[in-house]
């Protein structure tokens, strides 16, 4: 699945605004950067050359959009946001385990 | 123990595999650096790991692990959401032989480098949200609420904030979520515009879309999504002319108002009257905390917020240059400002160089800060650069930098790289820096406290200059804060305490300083009216407003109309030149060359001459010694011994010829050409880019027409409406492509560290010059090149500027540039052949000391500039010395006779007054003389005829015609009507074309000197008419001592006929006083030529000398007077036919009201009677009497006076010039 796409991505758990270029594995920018997930990208503002910059994803649970940031989401093989991580932490190995941020309530 | 895998023994390896170009990391790239050292520092990991031996878990619950597809097993590459696509398996199989490196290895430095991509973006990402954050903690955005409450409430708001508040960001952005969709923000700089664009576009992270634009002079980046954009004053105000109201835009944002410039004020103005007609419209004052109730209370009492700026304390401290009193006193007499080229030396670097010593001792090289110097020029700059240049490349501790806003943006962009570790940047500035340009990072600021400005070097004159001056306090202050951004600095000042003290408050706005021309022309196209009654927010001095408008009155740009619903006072009206001047983004002279080069079919050459009197030149100066000497032996085949103008627009055209010349990869040929003549090829591209521009509004106002190809001059063919639409839609689409372009390229760009071994700044960019035997390099993108190519008709561009020049094009263009310079004009010192080449020395009229700027191609002429020549310059350059700049030579008298603004002749036109300041005598017969007078008054008529008839026709209505023909599809005739009504005047101009040439060429023999103004007075025939029945042969002299005694007598001179505005016959008195220079209280030897008798006498004694003459009966006198009586030749026919000629050149329906009398043509022809000869004190009666040379005044011409029998006066009859008939018969009136 891989879409062109343009707008503004936003984070469902942190409110993050960013417009991002792109949404899928395979963005049309940058020499053979892949994304192992359905990615929110845009090219690089910081970067002198063109490659793309991964911004969030989908919760593979509830479908949210959330950041990469680590007090939203978590990926390890599939993008979890922090609410569903920590509500099935234990399907997790240890080592990731502690790296999955417990949302307050 | 394990040894970490030493990756770094198979980089070659490596490399072949993974990091060839287009790849994800090409060797020698930001990343491929980055990565190695990752690699290292993983594989040391990996070692320490593999000796802990550590044991992966897996998932708790395995059963929930399956039901949401977790893999159980712990790996941390599942952790991971990015791969890499490589090439490496191929590239290994290729690779005959085998690869060094085992098959696993591979594997596991490509699992490497997804694990650095990772690192990468978690970094990146990171970088973002800190943008964010930053932005965020500006604190402009803590006063966000109290913005926009303030812009809903109120039209106009002025927003006040120091260096570092981030309003130039912020507020655009702001105003972009409270909802405006159509925002403007003006800047006064143009680099400012595209910085800003660049900062903003980034920081909301669009710099892909166009949402957030920039339009300047050059360029726009605009687009349908556009938001916000950026751009130069001047541009917003050419958007007015069309769209007077603003209507396309919301909101106005003028930023940087405390900056003054002149269009601010005009800006501030026209938006003051706009808002009561847009209600909806919204303006905003960006300031520095300055002088803020000001624009609030010309804002109706508009809402002020402060921002407070973020600033880190600076410590100050002054280092006076020279002893402090001596300054001090210095600089209290000059009002702390100016006029001190006679004390002021070139520049000294030491004391900078010893600040960098010092910063170095001080400061470990660890702690991180950069220094900023700022300094009054480009030449300072260059001196103090490379003085500092050595020191820096010794200690390997700093990287000079230059900023100003000639360079090109990519050059500037150079100062916002980053040094590397242990390095810092000094950047020499000028005050581009202090408000528009903001450098992150600087801790050290050098305030050398001199600024130069374009100042008008006479109040009231329009010379301008640009002058070197101490800034204002506010200024200083400015320039230190640059300290204080990002934490705590050092500001040294280059001066004393009491300096600073001495230093004027604020900057002196430009309105108040600057010629007012281009600000007439702008309030009158803008519909501003009469501009001495413009509501400005500091009116600027009467006497210059009225000497902008004289200026513009006699280059015939605006002329007075009265007006009956003012009731009969006389208001100010553009003419079609005016109205043309006024949409050309170019100074009146420059302006009104360009339309005359229209007329005359010389557009080509003279948009090349126009656009290069506008950069910089594209001249390096070359390093003295045989290091330079053989791009100096290159640059003679480009040389014109014509002037400036010449030589650079040869040198366009030939460069132009190299880029057409050769097909794709012309940038190296045209870089290395200009390497080799020292040039410096951002400037050639500048000038293409301004020459089509220039060529674009030609043809929009009507004076050019579009010949196929976008050529010019050319002949036209009338092009099918279809075809003119798709050839547009290319045009667009090549634009569109362009901007694609440029934005990759700003991309591309980045933020670079800086090199130590980073080129000389004032040398151009080296290009890339790759070895041909060099296989084919990937050639780098040249945007200049293709822009070029985008932009400019080549074809046709090559065709234009490559013709070459015969003398009558060679003349007609030196009567074009003359007649746009003028009063610009510089004659040699008469002394100049005792001094040396570059001692020199030139006037000005209200300058007697200038040089030739060492730049000219005039310094080292052939033959240089005769007595008998005029130079016409563009700018009087004041550093510590005075310069003319850009110059071209003419022979004296046509020039003068062409361009003078105020001529005054004597009756026998054989001595002629321009401007109160040269006098030309013609050493030729009269008849001679007034023929040559003749013929430039007829010229200069015709050349105003036909500028009023083309550009009247050319004119709104005119086009109007036009385009509605080519609209309506009109069938071609009908078109073909509407061009050959238009074109009535080819001939006639092809006719004066020669004619004007032909004038330069005159073999008349004459001479030419500078008068000091206390001398003017006396040229003038005295106001009192002579009268022949009781003035004794004393009385001219009589009449001439007591000149010469009130000096001060400057009463307009009202004798002769004014010819045309810029001609007035028979005004100079026909005597030419003696007493030129002699003094009223030293005696000096004369012999009286009444008398004969040798006196020794000061000019009292002459006085009461010749009062007794007066005594002497009428009969002496006329016994005198036949003894000398002679006949002269030409007369009152020869002066009729003149004043004819020129009135029907005129326009008959405009009054034509100079200073002088208002001759109705009719009149002069009425007098007769017969022709009586009256002795004149021939010429050179001087001191030694004149009896000297009795031959030679055979040939002086006698004032013809005509017996004159006035009916009115009860037939008193009177011998009269033909002026004074005129007079008299007033007297009646
Ligand atoms: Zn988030
Ligand atoms: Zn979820």
């Amino acid at each position: 699945m891989s879409k062109a796409s343009g707008g503004k991505f936003r984070c469902t758990q942190c409110a993050l605004e960013v417009p991002f270029e792109h949404f899928g594995r395979r963005p049309p920018f940058g020499e053979g950067v892949v994304f192992l997930e359905d990615a929110y990208t845009r090219r690089d503002p910081f970067s002198s050359k063109a490659t793309p910059l991964f911004l969030g994803g989908v919760c593979k649970i509830c479908s949210k959009t959330v950041c990469r940031m680590q007090s939203c989401s978590i990926f390890y093989s599939s993008r979890f946001c922090v609410e569903c991580a920590s509500q099935n932490i234990e399907a997790f190995p240890a080592e990731v385990q502690k790296d999955v941020v417990i949302p307050a309530p | 123990m394990v040894a970490p895998f030493d990756w770094s023994a198979y980089q070659a390896t490596l490399d072949n595999l993974f990091h060839r170009e287009g790849d994800a990391y090409p060797a020698g790239s930001n990343e491929y650096e980055e990565l190695k050292d990752f690699v290292a520092r993983l594989a040391k990991f990996r070692a320490a790991q593999a000796k802990r031996g550590v044991e992966e878990s897996t998932s708790a619950d395995a059963e929930a692990a399956d039901r949401l597809g977790i893999p159980a097993k712990f790996d941390t590459r599942y952790r991971v959401n990015v791969g890499l696509i490589t090439d490496h398996k191929r590239r290994a199989a290729q690779h005959r032989g085998g690869c060094s490196l085992p098959g696993e290895r591979v594997e596991e430095y490509k699992q490497m480098l997804v694990l650095y991509e990772d690192f990468r973006q978690k970094r990146q990402f990171a970088k973002l949200l800190k943008l964010q954050t930053d932005r965020a903690a500006l604190p402009i955005s803590s006063f966000a609420a109290e913005i926009t409450a303030a812009v809903e409430s109120s039209q106009a708001v002025v927003i006040a904030g120091d260096t570092g508040c981030g309003k130039s960001t912020q507020l655009p952005q702001l105003l972009m979520t409270s909802g405006f969709k159509q925002i403007a923000v003006t800047q006064p700089r143009r680099i400012a515009a595209v910085s800003l664009c660049r900062r903003v576009a980034f920081e909301t992270l669009n710099e892909y879309g166009d949402e957030i634009a920039y339009k300047i002079r050059f360029d726009s980046t605009r687009g349908r999504g556009t938001k916000v954009v950026f751009l130069t004053e001047g541009v917003l105000l050419r958007e007015m002319v069309g769209d007077p109201t603003l209507k396309q835009y919301e909101v106005l944002v003028v930023d940087e108002v405390h900056e003054r410039h002149l269009s601010t004020d005009l800006l501030l103005g026209l938006l003051k009257g706009i808002l009561a007609e847009r209600p909806d419209l919204r303006v905003i004052l960006m300031s520095a905390t300055i002088d803020l109730a000001r624009y609030s209370a010309y804002f109706g009492n508009a809402p002020v917020v402060q921002v407070p700026g973020r600033l880190y304390p600076i410590t100050v401290e002054y280092l006076p240059q020279q002893p402090d009193d001596e300054k001090a006193q210095s600089s209290a007499r000059e009002g702390g400002k100016r006029r001190e080229r006679r004390g002021a030396q070139r520049i000294d670097a030491r004391p900078y160089l010893k600040i960098l010593e010092r910063i170095d001792q001080q400061f470990p090289a660890e702690q991180r800060g950069d220094m900023l110097v700022f300094l009054s020029g480009m030449q300072e700059m260059t001196t103090v650069a490379d003085a500092l240049r050595p020191y820096a490349a010794h200690t390997r501790r700093w990287v000079v930098l230059l900023l100003h806003s000639a360079l090109s943006v990519e050059e500037q962009d150079k100062v916002f790289d980053i040094a590397p570790d242990g390095v810092r940047k000094c950047v020499l500035s000028t005050n581009i820096a202090e408000t528009s340009v903001t450098i992150d990072g600087i801790r050290f600021v050098v305030d050398s406290g001199r600024v130069k400005e374009m100042t008008h070097d006479v109040a009231g004159s329009l010379t301008q200059s640009l002058q070197e001056g101490w800034i204002s306090r506010a200024s200083a202050e400015q320039r230190a804060g640059r300290a204080g951004r990002t934490g705590p600095g050092h500001c040294f000042r280059l001066y004393s305490q009491t300096d600073f003290a001495s230093f004027p408050e604020f900057t002196t706005p430009e309105i108040r300083r600057v010629g007012l021309e281009q600000l007439v022309l702008q309030i009158l196209a803008l519909g501003g009216g009469d501009p001495r009654s413009f509501d400005f927010l500091d009116p600027p001095p009467p006497e210059s407003l009225e000497a902008a408008v004289r200026s513009l009155v006699s280059h015939e740009a605006v002329r007075a109309a009265p007006s009956y619903l003012e009731g009969g006072r006389e208001h100010l009206v553009l003419t079609p030149l005016g109205e043309v001047l006024s949409g050309l983004p170019v100074d009146v002279p420059l302006g009104k060359m360009l339309v005359l080069g229209s007329l005359f079919h010389l557009s080509g050459p003279v948009v090349a001459m126009a656009a290069a009197l506008s950069v910089q030149s594209p001249f390096i100066r070359l390093p003295d010694g045989e290091e330079g000497d053989e791009a100096r032996v290159a640059r003679q085949s480009l040389r014109s011994e014509h002037g400036d103008a010449f030589t650079l627009a040869a040198t366009f055209g030939r460069w132009i010829a190299i880029k057409r010349g050769r097909g794709g990869d012309d940038s190296k040929a045209s870089g290395k050409w200009c390497k080799r003549h020292g040039l410096e090829e951002q400037r050639l591209y500048e000038m293409a880019k301004l020459q089509r521009q220039f060529q674009d509004l030609l043809t929009e106002s009507g004076l050019l027409k579009k010949a196929r190809g976008g050529g010019m001059g050319g002949g036209e063919l009338r092009r099918d409406p279809l075809k003119r639409k798709r050839e547009q839609q290319q045009r667009r689409d090549a634009q569109a492509h362009l901007h694609e372009l440029q934005r990759k390229r700003d991309r591309d760009r980045g933020r670079k560290v800086l090199k130590l071994s980073e080129p000389l700044e004032t040398e151009p960019e080296p290009e890339p010059e790759p070895d041909p035997d060099d296989g084919a390099p990937p050639e780098p993108l040249d945007i200049r090149s293709l822009e070029l190519k985008l932009t400019v008709d080549l074809e046709a561009l090559a065709e234009a500027t490559g013709r070459t020049l015969g003398r009558n094009d060679v003349n007609l263009l030196k009567v074009i540039i003359a007649s746009g310079l003028y009063p610009n004009v510089a004659v040699p010192d008469p002394n100049n052949s005792q001094r040396r080449e570059s001692e020199a020395l030139f006037h000005t009229r209200h300058v007697a000391d200038a040089r030739l700027h060492p730049a000219s191609v005039l310094v080292g002429a052939e033959v240089p500039p005769t007595a008998r020549e005029v130079l016409v310059y563009t700018t009087l350059l004041e550093t510590h010395k005075l310069y003319v700049t850009n110059l071209v030579r003419l022979p004296a008298l046509p020039a003068l006779l062409l361009t003078g603004q105020r001529i005054h002749t004597t009756p026998d036109c054989r001595r002629l007054l321009v401007d109160d300041w040269l006098l030309l005598r013609i050493k030729e017969a009269p008849d001679v003389a007034q023929h040559v007078v003749k013929t430039a008054c007829e010229l200069r008529a015709s050349v105003s005829k036909l500028l009023r008839i083309r550009l009247r026709s050319h004119g709104p209505a005119a086009k109007e015609s036009a385009a509605a023909a080519a609209a309506a599809d009109a069938p071609d005739w009908v078109q073909e009507l509407v061009e050959s009504v238009r074109s009535d005047e080819e001939v006639y101009s092809d006719d004066l074309a020669d004619r004007l040439a032909q004038l330069l060429d005159t073999t008349v023999s004459y001479t030419c000197e500078r008068i000091q103004p206390q001398h003017v007075p006396g040229q003038f025939a005295r106001s009192k008419p002579p009268n022949p029945d009781r003035d004794s042969a004393a009385a001219p002299l009589l009449r001439a001592a007591r000149a010469a005694l009130s000096e001060g007598d400057q009463s307009a001179p009202e004798e002769g006929v004014q010819v045309a505005p810029f001609l007035r016959w028979g005004s100079l008195e026909p005597f030419e006083s003696p007493f030129v220079g002699h003094s009223v209280h030293m005696r000096k030897h004369w012999q009286c030529p009444v008398c004969g008798e040798k006196l020794l006498m000061n000019l009292n004694e002459i006085e009461e000398h010749l009062e007794a003459h007066e005594g002497e009966s009428k009969k002496e006198m006329f016994e005198r007077a036949a003894e000398r009586a002679d006949h002269g030749k030409g007369g009152p026919d020869g002066v009729r036919g003149l004043a004819k000629q020129a009135f029907n050149g005129g326009e008959e329906s405009e009054s034509l009201e100079g200073e002088g009398v208002r001759v109705p043509v009719q009149q002069a022809g009425e007098t007769s009677g017969e022709v009586e000869n009256r002795k004149t004190m021939g010429d050179d009666v001087g001191m030694q009497a004149g009896s000297a040379e009795p031959e030679k005044r055979e040939t002086v011409s006698a004032v013809q006076r005509k017996r004159y029998v006035c009916e009115q006066c009860d037939s008193k009859v009177y011998l009269f010039t033909p002026p004074q008939v005129l007079q008299h018969k007033r007297t009646h009136k």
